[in-house]
Formats: structure tokens, C-alpha cells, sequence
């Protein structure tokens, strides 16, 4: 049977490695799926709404906006210092619900206490790689430059899809808690990635 | 310190599942067959969802040799899903006497591999001898039952060719659109764990639940 599975892998700049299998696809991702194969139109949205990042019902999906196509869940490629979409992280510890929305506590950009640097996301674009066994990575960047250490204990993603009528909405399509926290020092960055692997 | 001890892993999760039940029901009402199975999603199916992570939007990602529409083509571009209403993600429902969308039944039994981008031997929509009547195919809403989030996708075939219809393999036909031409997709596909005669009069009805699970 074909399996698609998830690896959040961090690399700290101290060299550890931690690696989390990825578990939380959250409803909001159900809900975009049944819109997928539902020919369901933007403004008609996917079913019942999904929730955005500010608990408010929205329906969205893929968009034609002139020469400017967004994909079914399109995320964007978050841009430095956005902390609103794309790849996110977290502190917090509270397990994972199917109705999750946001992260727990997400680390705000910054360098005030609490808060990390944001890089630009980098995806792993082109194909799915060839062979039995495929994947797909996402990439993103996190720096420690606040006055003390911040301990990661969450990573999210949160993606764009598109209301013709309203625009864009920032909605979380899964969430992790991780198994062990990663302490990142000030001054040290973790390298997040996100794996999809296909096994044939 | 050796490099794995640096790491810290878990086991593998399945991010998202599919499973299916086929029922055949008789001309008074009866379920007399039933089958319940583990769902093999296909290359197509994954790479869709992969797409979507695509930034640059649909012309970036799955070039022609990962995705085949279900003619064994290439397909150009991968899912662009949404065309002036007419295209919108991949179409997977069915209309009545369509079996280029939807659930679609087949005869043959290959043994299913990932990249698979059509049925063995698909039964035609008809009642002449071999054919069953594809009936309009139906998505249902979502459930939310922790930990799952699924829905279901199902569809009806009735026998009316006047013999036994052999059913073997089943699967799911998706639309896509690539900004020139539209095709189907091969997203599902499974045989089954023994064949089902469906009687002329009889109904055979296929049920797809996709779910994710935390």
C-alpha cells in the first residue's frame, strides 16, 4: 500500500539533530481535501468552514486570479520575518486536538524576549523525486537572538488558500507536539524541515 | 559521539489513510455481499496534496514523468485546479453514465503498484453484456471523530445486462486540468480481496473513506 509520512527533522547550529514523526494533519486539512475532490468553487468553500488562525469560520481554496494561479491550500512563500503563515513554531505543550487551529503559544518574529528571527521558507520545488520511495521537504530557518534560551516544543504549518471574494486566510493544516523539547540558546538557529515521504 | 546518536526519532505515523467497503444489494434489498479493505492511494493522489505546497503555483512541480493521466499520457503540469469554475481541485464525485469520474469498477487483477494510472480492465457504463449502470456518485461531508477527520466518497453500479457481472478491481477516477487540456487521474486503486459476482438485478455499491488522524 502507498503511505505518505511525515519527518519534522531540526538541526541545531550545536549540530544535534532531533527527528519527530509527523502525526497532525488537523481537521482545516480534512476539510480542504473534501473541497479538493468536491469541485467545491472558493467562495462556495470546502463543506463546513475551516477555522483561520483567529478562530473565524472561512471558506477557501484554490483561485484563478488572472495570470496568477493559488493552489488548493497554496502556502505561499513565507517571506523573512513573517510569523503569520508558512512554516511556524511554538512553546507550547498542549496535545494535539483534530480542532486545533493555531499553535499553543507561537514564538512571535523578533528579538525581544520570547521571540525568534524568521528566515524565508524554502520549498524543495521541482518533482517528486523518482523511484519507490519520494519525497518532498520544506524548509525554514529560526534564529535565537533574543536576550535567552527559547524552547521549541511545537512546529506547525500554516497555509494561504484563497476566497475570491475576500482574499487569502492564514489556516493551520497541522500541528506537532515534539516528543523532546529543543532548547535553542542565544545565538544558536535550528533548521526546521518538513519531509513528505511517499513509500510504495 | 557516532552521528546517529545524535538523533532522536519516533516512529513513522501514515499522515493519511483510505479504506473501502463494497456492498452488493439485491432486487428485494439485501445486502448480500459485503468486503471491507485497506485503500492503496496512488502517486496521483499524493502528488496532488504535494502540489499544493507548490509557491510558484501549479507549472513547477510534478513534471510529466511522475503524474500519467489514464491514457498512459504525460501529464504536462500537475493539478491546476481551479479553471473559470469549470476546474476546481479534482473533481472525484461522477455523474450518471460517466466513467471517466468518479468511482469506477473494473474486471481485471493486476496486483496494485503505487505508480498504477488507470484500472486493469474498467467496466463500461451500459447494459449490454459485461457493462454495469454508473450511477451518480456522491462526496459526502466530513466527520469529525477524534482522532480521525474523514469523509466519503461512494457510488452505485447496478447489473442490468441480464448475467453476472465479475467485479475484481476498484478504484477512483479524478478530473485535473493542466491550463490546455483536461484528463483524468488514476487516484485510487485497489484490487479486491476476492472477486464479486454482482447478479443481473443486483446493485453493487462502493464506498471510499479518506481520513487523516492525529
Amino acid at each position: 500500500m502507498t503511505k505518505l509520512t511525515g519527518i519534522i527533522r531540526i538541526t541545531k547550529s550545536t549540530g544535534e539533530i532531533y527527528e519527530y514523526p509527523m502525526h497532525s494533519f488537523v481537521q482545516n486539512f480534512a476539510y480542504m481535501l473534501n473541497g479538493l475532490c468536491n469541485k467545491s468553487l472558493p467562495n462556495a468553500g470546502v463543506g463546513t468552514p475551516m477555522k483561520d488562525t483567529a478562530n473565524v469560520s472561512r471558506l477557501a481554496g484554490a483561485y484563478n486570479a488572472g495570470v496568477t494561479w493559488y493552489n488548493w491550500f497554496y502556502t505561499a512563500a513565507a517571506a523573512i520575518g513573517i510569523d503569520t503563515y508558512g512554516m511556524v513554531v511554538g512553546t507550547g505543550v498542549t496535545p494535539v486536538a483534530l480542532t486545533d487551529y493555531k499553535l499553543d503559544v507561537p514564538i512571535a518574529q523578533g528579538v525581544g524576549a520570547g521571540q525568534m528571527r524568521y528566515s524565508g521558507a524554502s520549498y524543495q520545488v521541482g518533482k517528486i523525486s523518482s523511484g519507490a520511495n519520494r519525497s518532498f521537504k520544506l524548509i525554514r530557518w529560526f534564529t535565537n537572538d533574543s536576550p535567552g534560551a527559547i524552547t521549541v516544543n511545537e512546529v506547525g504549518f500554516i497555509a494561504r488558500p484563497y476566497n475570491h471574494l475576500l482574499g487569502q486566510f492564514n489556516i493551520l493544516i497541522c500541528r506537532d507536539v515534539l516528543a523532546v523539547p529543543v532548547v535553542v540558546g542565544v545565538g544558536e538557529l535550528i533548521t526546521v524541515e518538513m519531509s513528505f515521504q511517499i513509500t510504495a | 559521539m557516532a552521528e546517529d546518536e545524535t538523533v532522536k526519532k519516533e516512529d513513522d505515523h501514515d499522515l493519511i489513510g483510505c479504506e473501502y467497503e463494497i456492498e452488493v444489494i439485491d432486487k428485494d434489498g439485501n445486502v448480500t455481499e459485503r468486503q471491507k479493505g485497506k485503500n492503496s492511494l496512488l502517486i496521483q493522489f499524493i502528488g496532488s496534496i504535494i502540489s499544493a505546497l507548490d509557491p510558484n503555483g501549479y507549472n513547477t512541480i510534478c513534471p510529466s514523468t511522475d503524474v500519467k493521466n489514464v491514457a498512459g499520457g504525460a501529464a504536462s503540469n500537475m493539478l491546476y485546479q481551479y479553471n473559470s469554475n469549470t476546474y476546481c481541485g479534482i473533481p472525484s464525485a461522477g455523474t450518471f453514465g460517466v466513467i471517466t469520474n468518479g468511482i469506477v469498477v473494473g474486471s481485471g487483477n493486476t496486483p496494485v503498484t503505487a505508480d498504477d494510472y488507470k484500472l486493469a480492465t474498467i467496466i463500461t457504463h451500459g447494459v449490454g453484456a459485461g457493462q454495469l449502470q454508473a450511477q451518480a456518485g456522491a462526496i459526502q461531508d466530513v466527520v469529525l471523530a477524534s482522532p480521525r477527520a474523514s469523509f466519503r466518497i461512494d457510488r452505485t453500479f447496478i447489473n442490468g445486462s441480464g448475467a453476472p457481472v465479475t467485479v475484481r478491481e476498484i478504484g477512483i477516477y479524478s478530473l485535473w486540468y493542466d491550463g490546455g487540456v483536461g484528463s483524468q487521474i488514476c487516484t485510487c486503486r485497489d484490487v479486491l480481496l476476492a472477486p464479486v459476482a454482482v447478479a443481473n438485478g443486483s446493485t453493487l455499491f462502493v464506498k471510499y473513506t479518506i481520513y487523516i488522524s492525529i
